[in-house]
């Protein structure tokens, strides 16, 4: 199973994560939602772009988390363990988009 | 034709073509409220112009060449055709290429015998003109909310429109409402207060399907300029207002972004500064826009009802203004659209106001008494601004009904402001009084 996580600088700080058991590196509050990530695509020019996140909402669990949209605009990482078990982060940006039904899409731009 | 095709043609406006007399073709205005405008030759001898197609209430002043024109009468008659018209006789013919501009007052609410000035009698006019099917009562609610509202609109319909629909927008949106012909009441004060509407329809997770909601950084504006005061001669805005969210929090969080709009009807500081402020305290919030289908056949679900939306889905809850209803004519289902910032509106503040291409100006006239001088508000037609506040260095007088004032200032270089109280403020730092 993928290590990756999305960690939000919402006060306090939101991590979505895969699986049951959050990262040890994880924020205190952390969400066990975390459906994908999307791919990171960098061109020769330069131009990194955005990357969508994917959270499970199916039972609605994280509607109220996100109804107030703090995370607009908020920082965002995107951080996975490498083989030597520490955390790298892979993207950082701001969540410039949510699109919430069963699924949450968190769009961040670099 | 059917009801609604006559709002999304060209307003049926008369062209100078239905009389030969006219010499270019042009499409006749028709002129609501206070207006300034270049109006168009009637008379071979150019000594008649016309200045609508209806009768006015009255001419403000006339600006012929660069200087102010009186000697006119303002004469409401009929064409050959017999049409009633608003014409301008002049002593002196209007010269090939010189300027002609009139503020007037236009056309008269039929019912009350006032200036027509209402949003919703502006909107009932061009609603009867373009052959719509609706009742002077119809829509009493946006009429009795835009009175006790003081909102007020003045402009002109012309061939800058191609849909009588667009210029009805345009009317709303210079006075904070908007009009659609699904809405309840055909218009309404924006956003809409869903308090004091009865529930359309309640909406749960048994009766919806397909429940999703979108929200972008890229919606938020932080600062919004709005330019108000439109001059149809010159074909430009007057004045403007800048105001901006009075909240460093969100003005840290999402910058400065600035959204501009442009109130063409709207002829006053204190509306262009309360259309603006709806604006930003709007906009300034994340919004989140929902889209559901409702599960109902055939349910008549029109924009700006209010409906309760209840789900687990849902990020909003509680009673919400649709904002739009899309039917899918196969199977008779419904798509609505809601639309709703999160948290309260902040507070805003006007950062700007004043004059867009600084048309106010001031000129000097010295007095027979030593260090006397005089100083005259002109407007951007060059008409004295009566009761203009007038500040030369650190005294301020108000000017008297020639826009003048008389202050004691020695030769050199001054400071003067005039403000029209009516939101147009002009700065001078270099204002030279010679001898």
């Amino acid at each position: 199973m993928s290590t990756a996580w999305l960690e939000i600088a919402t006060e306090p700080e939101q991590s979505f994560f895969k699986g049951t058991t959050p990262p040890s590196d994880a924020t205190d509050i952390a969400y066990g939602a975390l459906l994908s990530t999307g791919d990171l695509r960098r061109s020769l020019s330069g131009e990194i772009s955005n990357v969508s996140v994917e959270l499970d909402n199916s039972t609605g669990n994280l509607t109220s988390i996100f109804a107030d949209l703090d995370q607009l605009q908020r920082p965002a990482t995107i951080w996975r363990i490498d083989s030597d078990d520490n955390a790298v982060s892979l993207f950082d940006g701001v969540v410039t988009a949510v699109r919430l039904s069963e699924t949450i899409t968190v769009t961040i731009t670099p | 034709m059917s009801r609604l095709s006559g709002l999304l043609t060209a307003p049926p406006l008369r062209q100078t073509t239905v009389r030969t007399a006219y010499r270019d073709v042009a499409v006749l205005p028709y002129c609501y409220g206070t207006v300034t405008i270049t109006p168009i030759p009637y008379s071979d001898d150019n000594r008649q112009v016309q200045l609508a197609d209806h009768p006015i209430d009255s001419v403000i002043s006339v600006i012929k060449g660069k200087d102010k024109y009186t000697a006119y009468n303002h004469v409401n008659t009929t064409d050959e055709t017999g049409h009633a018209i608003a014409l301008l006789d002049m002593f002196d013919p209007w010269e090939s290429g010189e300027d002609l501009i009139v503020k007037l007052r236009g056309r008269w609410n039929t019912v009350t015998g006032d200036l027509m000035t209402n949003p919703a009698d502006v909107l009932y006019d061009m609603a009867q003109m373009s052959g719509y099917d609706m009742t002077y009562n119809a829509i009493d609610n946006f009429r009795v909310d835009a009175m006790i509202g003081h909102m007020t609109v003045n402009g002109v319909l012309d061939d800058s429109y191609n849909r009588t629909i667009d210029a009805m927008r345009d009317v709303c949106g210079s006075c904070g409402a908007i009009v659609n012909t699904g809405l309840p009441g055909f218009a309404a004060v924006w956003p809409i207060d869903t308090d004091i509407l009865p529930t359309w329809a309640e909406f749960g997770t048994l009766n919806t399907t397909d429940l999703s909601s979108d929200a972008s950084a890229d919606d938020i504006v932080t600062v919004v300029r709005a330019e108000f005061d439109y001059d149809h001669a010159a074909q430009k805005y007057l004045q403007s207002i800048v105001l901006e969210v009075d909240d460093p929090d969100i003005i840290g969080r999402y910058g400065r972004k600035e959204k501009q709009i442009s109130l063409m009807w709207c002829g006053n500081a204190r509306q262009a500064e309360s259309v603006a402020k709806k604006q930003l305290q709007y906009y300034s919030r994340p919004l989140w826009t929902m889209d559901f289908t409702s599960h109902i056949v055939d349910q008549d679900i029109p924009p700006g009802v209010a409906v309760t939306v209840s789900h687990v889905l849902s990020p909003l809850s509680g009673t919400h203004a649709v904002s739009a209803s899309t039917v899918n004519i196969e199977t008779g289902l419904t798509k609505v659209s809601i639309e709703s910032p999160v948290g309260t509106a902040p507070e805003t503040t006007v950062v700007s106001l004043g004059a867009a291409m600084a048309d106010i100006t001031a000129t000097v006239t010295h007095s027979t008494i030593p260090g006397e001088v005089t100083i005259t508000a002109l407007d951007a037609n060059k008409t004295p601004i009566e009761s203009a506040y007038i500040t030369l260095d650190t005294v301020t007088k108000i000017a008297d009904i020639n826009g003048k004032a008389t202050f004691t200032a020695a030769p050199g270089l001054h400071y003067v402001k005039i403000d029209d109280r009516q939101g147009g403020v002009t700065e001078i730092f270099d204002f030279e009084v010679t001898q």
